[in-house]
């Protein structure tokens, strides 16, 4: 579990890295730095170790890059990016979908990871409605489809300051921020859909079109992965599965994430070891295109009044929805305490990134342009109150 | 008969997405299916022609080309721009790889031999090819009429575009087949000096056009070229050592700096009039020579992981073969393109017999100057947009001559590669490969 679980999102050391040989004492130490080590919390992000969560980085980076300050990623550059953002989304999608087969029995933890996002969901949905509503805040289309929208970007959690090894309660939470993706893909998946009908009748087929091309990419991974003898044979076809799993959801405008997380079902799941070969493989993908769909969000975020009105109760409800749910989810993780759940669910990761990116492909320019800067600000600002309110456990834990 | 049923799906799901409603601004992000086809159905075309004792670049260059837009249209023009933004990428990890392959300490018992072996290529094609042109220019389809000095410097351009050889093809090639070796080792050598040579002739021949037809730039012949190549190798060599201090002190998330490290290559030696090749070749060239441990091992891991970047730079290269220009000028071109061989084939001998070079290097090194490709085509466009009284005629020449060697070029190389026994040598520990022969 523990392996499939740092590579589910952002844990994990590059494996490049792995085959050159880290530094055996990080480059803050070896300046002299090493007072400045504690503090930092000590979370396993992106293989840095001691690090910060990427999200605070990256975004931040992106903006300062983006077309609102450099500009050395254009508009024109951004489109071009596109493309790395759905192949992020699908390789996400893939890696929850492993996560999810592999612990299919344990019903209570995926009970309680959907019953946690679904409260989360509700609780930014209504909250941001009521905003937008009340305020009059203008965002171009149905305040209640923008607040949906924001929902489903909120609702994702990465509890990368979950490491499996600490003990019983980090295990139990990294594993409920891995199944609270499953409602938020399927709600997502929908929610993509639905904004494309109220331009224009769609056909009923775009519903099952994640399913279609996820269940078609995964037959041909199975006749291909296993038969491949050379290692860089494998490698280019794991990054075509993927391709053609992110780039057919992204002509359809479709989710990318559970057309991955279909893929990575199916490969779980059916005999053989294709799922272990495209997740060794594709591992060399994971970080630089998890840096790029951070870095696009980051560009594409833009400081106007109505994205600024909205960030607050985005942040604070997204909080109060977790801990509501936390609190919920506590009969059926009785190991935990509902606070400590609710610490290690609020840094959100990607996957609500991934989404806003996707969504403002599918909404009108001003309206997906508020859900991406909303949601970048606020990945960022809740991984702050994650380093500040919940520590991650100590250096002895760690050690023991 | 999996692999078909795998590429029978893949296509049918590219159908069958093809045949949906697509939303407004779908041909935008056509870009994740285009690549997703491309790496899957061409890996198995090149698997395929394999079978039939054909070089898998074949299979990659005929998949793009059959499948492109000027036959199938499968990949269409929107597909085929698009894959075209991945080569820029492509050629600097290319070079970069190549780069990796040079060490100096190595070579430099025989930089002298090469110096020579390339200087005599590059002579006999330069001197034959002038006097060929000069003679022939009534015949050939570029301003026949012009006046003697105009035709003079007209050849003298033809001369240098002509001649020119593809880096990024062989080092391409030499990727792909993961060949090393003397063959291999002489073979970049040359093609890399001769590029160094080319932007130097190409600079000249420009200015001479512009002496005595009147272009529209000034721009000056010394300033212009060694701006390009001086330049191109200082950017490549501090852009080289940082990321070898990089993973010395940081070592950290290598993938994601690398491939921040070739798109800078790549992006800012554009922006920077630098030539890619060169700036990736030298940032290359520095991390195998000054970090030794971590460029072999970070050489392997690159070598590794680059079959994807070598397919899409294939299929992009074979979808832009405009092969309709052979229609109109082929018989020409197919003429031009047997006299680049056969004087690449005699410059190849006598400069191995002047600079002590044997077999493999002596009978087959012309093998591997036949192909042409991105910097050929370039220098092609600058050439005809400056100068337009003749410029569509020399552009569509130079197209379908581009076209022939393309298609030539990639298989004779990789047949060279094999019958010097150098194929999969890239793999052997280093001590194998200092067993070589010295020549």
């Amino acid at each position: 579990m523990r392996r499939h679980l740092q590579s589910r999102e952002l844990g994990g050391a590059d494996p490049l890295d792995a085959q050159l040989g880290i530094p055996a004492q990080p480059l803050i130490v070896r300046l002299g730095l090493e007072r400045f080590v504690p503090l930092l919390q000590r979370r396993a992000a992106f293989g840095l170790r001691p690090g910060i969560a990427p999200a605070i980085v990256l975004v931040p980076a992106g903006y300062l890059l983006g077309p609102n300050a450099a500009n050395i990623l254009s508009i024109d550059v951004l489109a071009h990016l596109q493309v790395g953002v759905s192949l992020a989304l699908a390789l996400l999608g893939i890696f929850v979908g492993r996560a999810l087969t592999k612990e299919i029995r344990r019903f209570r933890l995926i009970i309680a990871g959907n019953v946690e996002c679904a409260l989360t969901m509700a609780v930014v949905a209504f909250a941001l409605w009521f905003t937008i509503t009340r305020s009059q805040v203008p965002v171009g289309v149905a305040p209640m489809l923008v607040a949906l929208c924001l929902a489903v970007t909120a609702a994702a959690s990465a509890a990368h300051g979950a490491d499996p090894r600490h003990d019983e309660r980090a295990r139990a939470a990294a594993r409920v921020a891995d199944f609270d993706d499953l409602l938020l893909i399927v709600a997502g998946a929908i929610l993509l859909v639905f904004i494309r009908g109220t331009y224009g009748p769609v056909s009923w087929v775009l519903y099952f079109a994640p399913l279609v091309i996820g269940g078609v990419v995964a037959i041909a991974g199975l006749l291909l992965f296993e038969h491949t003898a050379l290692e860089s044979e494998r490698g280019l076809l794991a990054l075509g599965a993927v391709a053609m799993l992110g780039g057919a959801s992204a002509y359809l405008m479709t989710s990318s994430l559970a057309a991955g997380l279909v893929a990575g079902v199916l490969w779980t799941a059916l005999p053989g070891r294709a799922d272990e070969i495209l997740a060794r493989d594709a591992q060399n993908l994971q970080h630089p295109l998890v840096a790029l769909l951070l870095l696009t969000a980051g560009a594409f975020f833009v400081p106007a009044a109505a994205a600024l009105w909205l960030l607050a109760p985005y942040v604070l409800f997204r909080l109060v929805g977790k801990m509501i749910g936390a609190y919920a989810a506590r009969p059926l993780l009785p190991s935990m305490r509902p606070g400590d759940l609710a610490g290690y669910l609020v840094p959100p990761g990607v996957i609500g990134v991934g989404f806003s990116l996707t969504f403002m492909l599918a909404l009108p320019p001003e309206t997906g342009q508020i859900i991406v800067s909303v949601t970048a600000a606020g990945t960022v600002l809740s991984e702050v109150i994650a380093l500040l309110l919940f520590p991650a456990p100590p250096a002895e834990a760690e050690a023991a | 008969m999996r692999r078909i049923a795998a590429l029978g799906l893949i296509l049918a799901l590219a159908w069958w997405v093809g045949g949906l409603d697509a939303p407004e601004g779908a041909p935008l992000r056509i870009t994740g299916l285009a690549l997703g086809i491309t790496l899957i159905a061409a890996y198995l075309a090149g698997a395929l022609l394999e079978r039939f004792g054909l070089p898998k670049v074949t299979g990659y260059l005929l998949f793009g080309l059959v499948c492109g837009p000027y036959l199938l249209n499968i990949i269409n023009r929107p597909m085929a721009r698009e894959l075209q933004l991945f080569n820029g990428l492509a050629v600097a990890l290319i070079a970069f790889i190549a780069g990796l392959e040079i060490n100096v300490a190595r070579l430099r018992p025989r930089l002298a031999a090469i110096t020579r072996l390339s200087g005599v290529i590059l002579g006999t094609l330069y001197v034959a090819l002038f006097a060929i042109f000069w003679i022939a220019w009534p015949w050939l389809p570029i301003a026949p009429d012009a006046p003697p000095a105009v035709r003079a410097a007209l050849a003298f351009l033809l001369t240098a575009v002509v001649a020119s050889f593809s880096p990024t093809v062989t080092i391409a090639v030499v990727a792909e087949s993961r060949s090393a070796g003397i063959f291999t080792e002489t073979s970049l050598a040359v093609v890399i000096l001769a590029d160094l040579v080319l932007i130097l002739m190409f600079t000249a021949a420009m200015e001479a056009v512009r002496f005595v037809a009147g272009g529209t730039q000034e721009v000056g012949l010394l300033a212009s070229a060694s701006w390009e190549i001086v330049g191109s190798l200082a950017f490549g060599a501090i852009i080289g050592a940082l990321f070898s201090m990089y993973l010395r002190a940081v070592g950290r998330e290598v993938t994601l700096v690398l491939v921040g490290v070739c798109t800078l290559l790549s992006v800012a030696a554009r922006a920077l009039h630098f030539e890619p090749v060169l700036a990736a070749l030298a940032a290359g060239l520095v991390v195998e020579n000054v970090a030794p441990p971590h460029g072999d091992t970070l050489k392997q891991a690159v070598e590794r992981g680059a079959l994807p970047v070598l397919v899409i730079f294939f299929v992009a290269a074979g979808a832009s073969l405009q092969i309709d220009a052979l229609e109109t000028i082929g018989i020409v071109a197919l003429i031009i393109a047997a006299l680049r061989g056969a004087l690449a084939y005699a410059g190849a001998a006598m400069g191995s017999r002047l600079s002590g070079q044997t077999p493999p290097v002596s009978n087959m090194l012309w093998m591997a100057l036949v192909s042409q490709a991105g910097v050929t085509l370039g220098l092609t466009l600058i050439a005809a947009q400056e100068f337009p009284e003749w410029g569509a005629p020399f552009q569509t020449l130079m197209v379908s001559l581009i076209a022939i060697n393309q298609l030539v070029g990639p298989v004779l190389l990789r047949n060279a590669l094999g019958r010097a026994g150098e194929i999969g040598r890239m793999d052997a520990p280093p001590a194998d490969e200092g067993a070589a022969p010295q020549h």
